[in-house]
């Protein structure tokens, strides 16, 4: 049943009447007028006296800075300051009277229930974290016994004291970064002046460089032409900042620092803007890293390498033209020899025609050999200027081509799967098929020769596979038939020069593969060569 | 027949010279034995009208003084034996070699061998370029 207006209206009148009453009696007491309080609860009213409390403790309790409560042992709030209220953010009137539980966090009402519990000691301390109407405020909290049955509370914020804390830490972290990193770091302000720097920056400049101009403490020349155009001809710090200002960064751009007398430095500039709260530039960070070890071991190693070009070249030019320019004699020797021996015919005897054809294949075989190591020459020709793409399927065919009247007289069966793409001389693929292919049948067994020719992906390369069916080679001599003028048989039961494999072995090292044979005697051999995929810095040059 | 051969090596000059004997060639075989007498040549036809000029020339590219290259450019500026066919002789295989003298308007090249027979191929191959004038 509704009650009536006029009870409703009774009932607020007699409400505001008792909160004016409580009012009035806050007031008292805030201003030290009452010495004694009844407070109403659910188990009857309790009656706090405020026993031989001076009016000037009241005063004070009111206007000190800490929080400040009296409480039962049961938590219940029986008198609180405004400080108190002030720091869980709600009226006073409201938090008189509540158990203290509901202002603290979980962990800390546990921890204050501790201290309520331990009725012994005189005096305890504990930091909690009480709940305000907008988060967490961490306090620290003094508990007294008062009487028998009541305890006094003081609180302290230790917000300013935690934030206090946390600064300080960060500052003698970044402090800490400063003195150990390896790398000299150097913060300049919005004026281009060194606000912070880390030792490696002070050990650079050779003197302390805080509070100088960047410009005058580093003096940097950027060694790119763009990047001097950017920044000018000696790094300038106002389009340092300008620079960083627009982009927000600057990454790893090439340096060299004069130092006076000293030789100059190889460094590499790296600079992020440094913003304010409003996004506004208010300095901006340099990292310089110190490079002139790696830049000196550069230069040593590309000195060292055009040496050893220079004398591979050498060795190369003198190859070429001794096994051209012998080549030249040997032809007039084969040749005259022949003339000799035709004019001979008929008047000769069998010894001297028999000499003479010993005199003409000696010179052929040297003709060959020259015209080999020719090609091996050639094997070593510098690739990596102006590698191509070759298709191994059609070299293949090509060096087929080139054996096809070998292949014909042998009756060889050639057997070849798919087959890829590389990125190599076309020339060379076809000097490894062919003399690998002719190898195979230059040492074949009773069997009709069979040669497959395979290519599969092993990792980043590509493994190609000449499978005979031939007489095999043994162990020992796996790794010895890639040298030069290296062969396991007498010229009279094979022929050749002995310098295929070689031709071979060079060709496939040259693109940083590898050369290997699988055998068992007697029952054929697997030549296996790898060469390397398509390299990314290769696809580059195309473009 | 009117042959220049341009090489400064005796002994091919001879193998030339014996094989045109043996392939039965009829030609008169003048030498130069090196690219710049070669060149002096090719002028004092140009400057004398009087002299016989040459029906083939067969230029060795390795030559002392002057290359054989140098020298069949000589051939094909000059005004008379501007046509004429000249055939290159090279101990190098390297299709480079070849192929620039082709560029550089030599009718032939001709890669000196090893075997006779092939030698004496060299006869019949001047032979087969003269086409004497009509006239």
């Amino acid at each position: 049943m509704m009650p009536a207006t006029n009870d409703l209206n009774g009932y607020i009148a007699e409400l505001e009447a008792r909160l004016e009453t409580a009012e009035e009696t806050l007031r008292a007491i805030r201003n030290g007028d009452v010495d004694a309080l009844v407070v109403a609860g659910p188990d009857g009213d309790r009656i706090y006296a405020l026993d031989g409390a001076e009016h000037s403790y009241r005063v004070l309790v009111e206007h000190m800075r800490e929080g400040t409560l009296t409480l039962d042992r049961d938590g219940l709030i029986l008198y609180c300051n405004q400080q108190f209220a002030d720091l869980v953010q709600a009226p006073l009137e409201t938090v008189i009277g509540r158990p203290i539980h509901i202002f603290l966090t979980k962990e800390s009402d546990r921890l204050l229930r501790a201290l309520l519990g331990t009725a012994g000691a005189a005096h305890r301390r504990a930091e909690l974290n009480l709940i305000s109407a907008t988060g967490e405020v961490p306090a620290v909290v003094s508990i007294s016994n008062l009487n028998g049955s009541h305890l006094c509370a003081v609180v302290t914020d230790l917000t300013e004291q935690k934030r206090n804390e946390a600064m300080s830490k960060e500052g003698r972290l970044s402090r800490l970064i400063l003195e150990q990193a390896a790398e000299a770091i150097v913060v300049i302000d919005r004026d281009g002046i060194v606000s912070r720097a880390s030792e490696a920056a002070h050990r650079l400049a050779g003197r302390n460089v805080l509070l100088q101009g960047f410009g005058e403490m580093f003096a940097l020349h950027p060694v790119d032409a763009s990047c001097a155009e950017l920044l000018g001809g000696t790094v300038d710090v106002d389009r340092l900042l300008a620079t960083v200002q627009e982009n927000a960064s600057l990454m790893a751009v090439e340096v060299t620092l004069a130092r006076g007398a000293q030789a100059p430095v190889s460094l590499l500039l790296s600079a992020g803007a440094l913003r304010g709260s409003e996004g506004d530039l208010i300095g901006c960070v340099v990292t310089l890293v110190d490079i002139s070890a790696r830049k000196a071991s550069e230069v040593a190693l590309a000195r060292q390498a055009a040496l050893l070009e220079l004398s591979n070249r050498d060795l190369r030019d003198f190859a070429y033209s001794a096994s051209h320019d012998l080549r030249e004699p040997l032809r007039v020797i084969s040749l005259y020899s022949q003339l000799v021996a035709e004019r001979m015919a008929g008047q000769a005897d069998g010894e001297t025609t028999k000499l003479f054809d010993e005199v003409l294949t000696a010179a052929n075989r040297m003709g060959l050999l020259l015209r080999d190591l020719l090609s091996y020459v050639n094997a070593a020709e510098d690739v990596s200027h102006h590698a191509m793409t070759a298709d191994a399927r059609q070299a293949l065919d090509k060096a087929i081509a080139g054996l096809r009247a070998l292949i014909a007289e042998q009756d060889a069966r050639i057997v070849v799967g798919e087959l890829p793409q590389l990125r190599m001389h076309e020339v060379h693929l076809v000097q490894l098929f062919q003399n690998l292919i002719s190898n195979a049948l230059k040492y074949r067994s009773e069997a009709p020769p069979e040669v497959r020719i395979q290519a599969e992906r092993d990792r980043d390369m590509w493994k190609f596979s000449v499978t005979d069916n031939g007489i095999g080679i043994a162990r020992d001599y796996r790794t010895h038939i890639f040298g030069l003028f290296k062969r396991l048989h007498a010229p009279a039961s094979y022929s050749g020069s002995g310098i295929g494999l070689a031709i071979c072995h060079r060709i496939v090292q040259r693109y940083g593969g590898r050369i290997w044979v699988e055998s068992e005697p007697g029952a054929g051999s697997t030549f296996l060569f790898t060469v390397p995929l398509e390299r990314a810095e290769m696809l580059t040059e195309d473009q | 027949m009117r042959v220049l051969l341009v090489e400064d090596n005796p002994a091919d000059v001879f193998l030339v010279r014996e094989a045109m004997m043996h392939e039965g060639v009829e030609a008169e075989l003048a030498t130069a034995e090196d690219g710049e007498k070669a060149i002096r040549l090719v002028h004092n036809l140009d400057a004398d009208p009087s002299l016989a000029g040459f029906d083939c020339f067969l230029i060795d590219l390795n030559l002392p003084r002057r290359s054989g290259a140098e020298v069949l450019r000589e051939i094909r500026a000059s005004v008379r034996s501007a046509s004429i066919p000249v055939i290159m002789i090279t101990s190098s295989e390297a299709s480079d070699d070849r192929e620039q003298a082709l560029r550089s308007g030599a009718t032939h090249v001709f890669v000196k061998p090893f075997r006779l027979s092939e030698f004496r191929s060299l006869a019949r191959l001047v032979q087969n370029l003269y086409h004497p004038a009509a006239s």
